[in-house]
């Protein structure tokens, strides 16, 4: 694939100015709109690479795999196309929720592309592994997800449209997908959607080798503060940074306390 | 305020058959009218200063931060969206909410109980899951079948090839000749029979072939004339024919084709089998080959008893005979109607007024507007191929 066609494929945008590139990955959900509030902020310093994980915002569908995009190590390869589309190298990779995930499967496979990690509300797994790590949901929490998700994006004339023609669904149905924010094909939500919810990247974080700064939520209900820690505790050199806040998006609700932050932590 | 300004047009909030709900810019409840606790049992005043989440199942706060809250933000609203709420007794109550996101940060909500919706959809999901087990099932189904009659028919034809080159020597008499005429007729019939089975069993092996390999084609323009000829002049020697009478009509009004050679033949001569088994005696069977607007079409019409009425579309079905005694198994027109389709053409199958049966495959000629990048993709294999060829399972003809 050329370079060309990845940019095409991940919707890549790349914007603003500076000695330092700062990538941005959006996480489970919408896609790089997410950024909005908070590259603003950042793009006089700054240059930023923005892109869609395919199969989300205007990325190219057709290039969806279920088998590749069943676990992250699909999307933490769209990262290290992105990045070598540009021939980038040495940045700053800033993963919302599960990209801080796929950004360190990412850092890990091709470790020269990144300089440091920013994690935006990470979660290295999100089902409760008791004793010793309560990632916040159990497996039932996360099927009915699945569920609802299944209910709210069915996307009737796709999911009919089987019923109809009789056959099984596979990736040459792709649905056209609207422009509008959050909206995607639900067979490829779905597999977004377990790859995230059904990962355990624990493993992961000590083999982490790029400093990281972790920006916590003081209330999420996805990451909790202790699933923060953990994150900050494990990987050889990160930090953390708990903002007052309620929710799970800061880079939305709170551009303004992250800018400073991530300026301060890409630069030193 | 809410209530102050309803009840200016003599009705309260509280009076609404849905769920209202305030919620400040970090998500603590302010406001929630009286159908929270008729419908979902919280009491109003209890949830005042809570965060909205108590009224959510962890899955549906999950999807609250991954899709409401960010298109709140990005959108103003969010209209229709399924969630769960529960109960301070921990019933999980499905609904549909409606938010939108006021210039002050608040957000405003109504929410309505969606548990027919919820039935509904959980039906059809239901329904979705078994339409892909069941098409999962007839696939494997049909390519056992398939691998099964390539196999039969291949463990056939090796004891028949026997048979047939026996049968051969015995009437040549290269070991000696027969004893009486008897002997001769005999063999003779051991033959002819052998001959039949041989066809029979070349049927099954191609359409299992057809089938499973899916070969691509590889058309080029062939002189039509020449072909249809040379294949005309093939059936008025053979047996079948002389012993009827019947004979061939050229009505030859196109040049070209664009096929396969060995392809148009296969298809050639099985409309022709096809017609001689229902011709009568001392008739005719008229082929016509025309041109039409995309692309040339060829037609054979005999004066049998022609498609039953109503059944000509089942007739294209494998296995599918007009009548349980018919000679053959039933498998011809279904080749023709596949290979049609591998053409990005089709088979058509109709009774002709006066006379009896037409069948019609036509042609595609890329050359023509809008015809040639189909055919390309078919040949290509493309998913425009994949889905223009029909389910095995359904391709069919009778013979």
């Amino acid at each position: 694939m050329n370079v060309s066609d990845i940019l095409e494929r991940n919707n890549v945008t790349d914007t603003g100015s500076g000695d330092t590139t700062l990538v941005f990955a959006h996480g489970f959900g919408c896609d790089q709109n997410m950024w909005r509030f908070l590259t603003p902020l950042l793009a006089e310093r700054f240059r930023i690479v923005k892109f869609d994980y395919v199969g989300s915002g205007n990325s190219d569908a057709t290039a969806f795999s279920r088998e590749k995009y069943s676990s992250l190590d699909g999307y933490a390869q769209d990262i290290v196309d992105v990045c070598e589309a540009l021939e980038l190298r040495d940045t700053v990779l800033v993963g919302h929720s599960v990209s801080a995930m796929t950004g360190l499967i990412a850092s890990i496979e091709a470790p020269h592309l990144f300089r440091k990690i920013a994690m935006v509300c990470p979660s290295p797994c999100f089902l409760n592994a008791p004793p010793d790590y309560f990632g916040g949901f159990e497996r039932a929490d996360l099927e009915e997800l699945i569920d609802l998700m299944e209910k709210n994006y069915i996307g009737w004339a796709n999911y009919l449209a089987p019923l109809v023609m009789g056959t099984a669904n596979g990736e040459d149905f792709v649905a056209e997908l609207s422009g509008s924010f959050c909206s995607t094909d639900p067979v490829i939500a779905k597999t977004f959607a377990r790859a995230t919810f059904f990962s355990d990247s624990r493993p992961l974080l000590p083999r982490a080798t790029h400093p990281t700064l972790v920006f916590q939520s003081s209330e999420d209900a996805l990451a909790s503060v202790s699933v923060g820690g953990f994150v900050r505790d494990r990987i050889p050199e990160a930090e953390i940074e708990i903002v007052e806040a309620k929710g799970h998006c800061l880079h939305m609700t709170h551009p303004a306390a992250l800018a400073p932050s991530l300026a301060r932590f890409a630069t030193c | 305020m809410l209530d102050g300004v309803a009840r200016e047009r003599d009705f309260s909030v509280d009076d609404l058959p849905c769920g209202c709900l305030v919620t400040a810019p970090d998500r603590t409840i302010t406001y929630a009218n009286r159908y929270f606790r008729d419908d979902l049992g919280w009491n109003p005043d209890d949830l005042v200063g809570k965060n909205v989440e108590v009224l959510l199942t962890r899955g549906s706060r999950i999807f609250c931060d991954s899709y409401v809250f960010p298109l709140l933000m990005q959108e103003g609203g969010c209209k229709e969206t399924q969630l769960t709420c529960r109960t301070p007794d921990g019933e999980r109550i499905p609904v549909i909410a409606n938010t939108k996101l006021l210039p002050d940060g608040r957000v405003t909500w109504t929410v309505f109980s969606a548990e027919n919706r919820n039935k509904l959809l959980d039906e059809l999901a239901e329904a979705r899951r078994l339409s892909d087990e069941k098409a999962c099932e007839a696939q494997a189904a049909n390519r056992i079948k398939s691998a099964f009659l390539a196999s039969m028919s291949h463990d056939l034809r090796t004891p028949l090839n026997a048979i047939l080159g026996f049968g051969e020597v015995l009437s040549l008499g290269i070991f000696g000749k027969l004893a009486n005429p008897k002997q001769a007729e005999y063999v003779q019939h051991i033959r002819e029979s052998g001959a039949h089975l041989l066809e029979l069993i070349t049927d099954l092996l191609d359409l299992s072939g057809i089938e499973t390999d899916k070969p691509s084609l590889d058309p080029e323009m062939l002189p039509v004339r020449d072909i249809v000829r040379d294949i005309a002049k093939q059936f008025e020697v053979s047996s079948s024919f002389k012993k009827h009478d019947v004979q061939v009509r050229l009505r030859l009004d196109a040049d070209r084709i664009y096929s396969e050679e060995r392809v148009l033949r296969r298809i050639m001569n099985n409309l022709l089998s096809n017609s001689a088994k229902y011709a009568p005696q001392s008739s005719l069977i008229d082929v016509e080959v025309r041109r039409v607007l995309n692309g040339v079409e060829v037609s054979v019409i005999d004066d049998g008893p022609g498609f039953p009425q109503g059944r000509e579309e089942t007739m294209r079905n494998p296995f599918v005979r007009e009548k349980a005694s018919d000679d053959g198994l039933g498998i011809g027109l279904a080749i023709v109607d596949t290979l049609a389709r591998q053409h990005g053409g089709e088979m058509r199958l109709s009774n002709e007024p006066g006379r009896g049966a037409r069948v019609t495959v036509c042609f595609p000629d890329p050359r023509r507007p809008g015809v040639g990048r189909k055919a390309a993709a078919q040949k290509a294999g493309s998913p425009a191929r994949k889905r223009a060829l029909r389910d095995p399972g359904r391709d069919q003809m009778a013979s």
